[in-house]
């Protein structure tokens, strides 16, 4: 697990590089990701994010480090658009550096009931898992792996956004799904994280998110009409 | 696997290089961005097999792959930077988050680095390399 002193460690290199260039003064700098939740695995990212009034020029960073960088209006911008990414950093993010005190103002501007779009990561999901059947189809197995990955977590993270339930970090996703009762999904990303999933597997999971993804959608169309008639 | 696998993922790259060429065709640097990613690994691992390198299934293992071929004289150029900003920039495609750096790529020039780095990839795995 990525210690204390490692993420504090690297969070400085990133720190300084602000410092150098004369930027620190007015770029928030937050801790994000499962590092933020406490909730890191051996194999996670220390994920910051850096917003500023501008673009920043690139920080380099140690491997291990993902640095994102986005400029207080597109930040703005993103958080209105749905996007659950601002919508975690500004519930779950570490605040490590706000000297201008934006990131204080735009917490208390935003609206306490805003919600992220869960069709937007039903829509992610069908797009990472087509791209994952097409490296299944030239026998890629081990990045059709990855983007089934990546289409599963989106897939949690509208599923849990439309019961109401915010996305933690990606390792705690599983537990989240289980108490949700949705035991198989859970137990798909559990299996898509470990080393070699087998071909049958991944076509398995496939069909299984789909329907899942199908099914979603066609609860919430019911939900919608049940809505407008009651309206 | 050695020779075997290597062979395997040169057989992958070839493949996924006309994926790019098809996406940069089509002017489209998501699909041209992703696939590119992919295919580097893929040639990096064919070279790491090859020279019976061991690797992971992690990203940052085929970076750090990479800079060693390099440093061995296996390849001419150390790729373990490309690695890095392509993967940086196939999440945003995942996660939606495309910008300024996905605008800024020139599709051209990563298609031709990455048919360049595979027949280099090609050559060395087929013993005709340095």
């Amino acid at each position: 697990m990525t210690s204390s002193s490692a993420w504090k460690e690297a969070v400085a290199t990133v720190i300084r590089q602000l410092n150098s260039s004369n930027k620190l003064h007015d770029t928030t700098v937050l801790l994000v990701g499962s590092v933020a939740r406490r909730a890191n695995t051996p194999t996670s990212d220390i994920d910051v994010l850096l917003i500023s009034p501008r673009r920043l020029p690139p920080v380099v960073t140690p491997p291990e480090v993902q640095v994102f960088t986005m400029t207080r209006a597109q930040f703005i911008q993103r958080l209105r658009s749905g996007d659950d990414f601002p919508h975690w950093a500004l519930r779950y993010g570490k605040v490590l550096a706000d000297d201008s005190q934006w990131w204080k103002h735009a917490m208390e501007d935003t609206a306490a009931d805003a919600w992220p779009s869960w069709q937007r990561k039903l829509d992610q999901a069908e797009q990472r898992l087509s791209f994952a059947m097409r490296l299944f189809r030239v026998k890629d197995y081990e990045h059709a792996q990855e983007e089934c990955l990546l289409a599963t977590r989106h897939f949690a993270r509208g599923l849990l956004l439309w019961n109401r339930v915010f996305p933690l970090s990606q390792p705690e996703l599983p537990g989240q799904l289980r108490e949700l009762g949705c035991q198989e999904a859970a137990d798909a990303l559990d299996s898509l994280v470990t080393d070699s999933v087998h071909p049958r597997t991944l076509g398995k999971v496939e069909r299984l998110l789909r329907e899942w993804i199908s099914e979603l959608r066609r609860k919430a169309n019911v939900r919608s009409v049940s809505e407008r008639r009651v309206s | 696997m050695s020779l075997k696998g290597a062979r395997s993922k040169l057989e992958l790259d070839r493949n996924q290089l006309q994926r790019v060429h098809d996406a940069v065709e089509m002017e489209d640097p998501e699909e041209a961005v992703t696939w590119a990613f992919y295919a580097y690994e893929n040639a990096v691992v064919a070279a790491a097999e090859r020279e019976q390198l061991p690797w992971k299934k992690t990203h940052i293992s085929k970076q750090d792959v990479a800079e060693k071929l390099h440093r061995r004289s296996v390849l001419s150029r150390d790729i373990s930077d490309t690695l890095h900003d392509l993967n940086e920039l196939r999440k945003d495609v995942a996660y939606g988050e495309t910008g300024a750096d996905l605008e800024a790529l020139d599709l051209e020039d990563l298609e031709a680095e990455l048919e360049h780095f595979i027949d280099e990839v090609a050559a060395f795995v087929e013993g005709r390399g340095r």
